[in-house]
């Protein structure tokens, strides 16, 4: 009882430094906040966002990231790669592939959508899926590690969740 | 004076390149295998490698191969789940007290971005980021991926980051 009261009272003394709002009830976890959450991330990962009324496993934790000295504020798949570079890497240098990357229109405006695959038939993750586009014209990206493939109800849940966000 | 500056030159130039020459860099499995015996104890025997914390917070470390590459793998709970994560590496050096690991995340603009140190305690404990693993078999492996996922409750688990919420 006492651990769970911690808990409340922690969440709601840091409930303002979630970067981003959301329709839907979410919860955050900042990179500052856990050693090992940006073990295998990029400098431009900010922290977790969780999704506790979400019931597949998969989409109850997003990765959040930003990114800097962006100039143009206009999506597109030129600077979809690009931000797509500064969450893995090289993108021809990488193991993980880029299958599918499709520009479409979301609330916020043009937004690119990435299929990321990882090779390793074995892969607790085979698939990232990953969202980004601008938000009060900051640029921010989401990555759903998937455990399997996805399908057309996960890639209507990800773009939702998008949608949801303010 | 000139002989006492020289003396201190070829010492200093001794020390630098004794120091470079201490150093092993593997790039893929089949030179970890060729080199392994310039690396800790635990990467002598092929991967996969598995490590473990059962204190706070309770994690899990693992590498292993695939086609010829190095995979980092971690698992952690978080307060609204249990979190893996994983990445490629691209090169392993190491100096006799220190693993130096560039994971693929860092290539083109993330250059400067990605190098980690994991300081060899001893042959089976590592520490990364301040905090202490231990060499594990697969049995207790697995024992603490079920204490992870929430199959065996425990106050280290209750200990989990606090979250932030962002609803409306």
């Amino acid at each position: 009882m006492i651990p769970f009261l911690v808990l409340q009272l922690l969440s709601f003394s840091f409930a303002v430094t979630a970067p981003i709002q959301s329709k839907e009830e979410i919860q955050y976890v900042s990179k500052t906040e856990n050693k090992l959450l940006d073990t295998f991330k990029t400098n431009a990962f900010m922290g977790v966002i969780g999704r506790p009324n979400e019931k597949n496993q998969d989409l109850t934790m997003v990765d959040l990231y930003t990114f800097k000295k962006i100039d143009k504020i206009v999506m597109d798949e030129k600077l979809c790669k690009s931000l797509l570079s500064n969450i893995y890497g090289d993108l021809h240098k990488i193991t993980l592939k880029i299958t599918k990357i499709e520009v479409y229109t979301s609330h916020t405006g043009k937004t690119c959508e990435a299929q990321i695959e990882d090779p390793d038939k074995a892969s607790k993750i085979p698939e990232r899926r990953t969202i980004l586009g601008f938000l009060n014209a900051k640029p921010y990206g989401l990555v759903f590690q998937l455990s399997k493939k996805s399908d057309d109800s996960v890639r209507e849940n990800t773009r939702k969740f998008w949608d949801s966000l303010r | 004076m000139i002989f006492k500056l020289l003396v201190i030159c070829f010492i200093g130039l001794g020390f630098s390149q004794s120091s470079y020459s201490a150093e092993t860099c593997i790039t893929n499995a089949a030179e970890l295998a060729a080199k392994q015996a310039s690396f800790p104890k635990f990467l002598q025997q092929y991967p996969p490698v598995m490590f473990t914390r059962n204190s706070f917070p309770v994690s899990a470390l693992i590498f292993r191969v695939i086609d010829g590459k190095i995979l980092g793998e971690a698992v952690y709970k978080l307060i609204f789940g249990v979190k893996k994560d994983n990445g490629y590496v691209t090169k392993l050096c190491y100096d006799g007290t220190e693993l130096t690991a560039n994971l693929e995340i860092g290539t083109g603009d993330n250059k400067e971005q990605k190098e980690y140190k994991v300081k060899v305690i001893n042959d089976r404990t590592i520490e990364v980021k301040g905090l202490t693993f231990k060499q594990t078999s697969p049995a207790e492996f697995a024992k603490v991926l079920n204490k992870l996922s929430g199959n065996k409750k425990s106050t280290d688990d209750e200990n989990s980051s606090a979250p932030t919420t962002g609803a409306q």
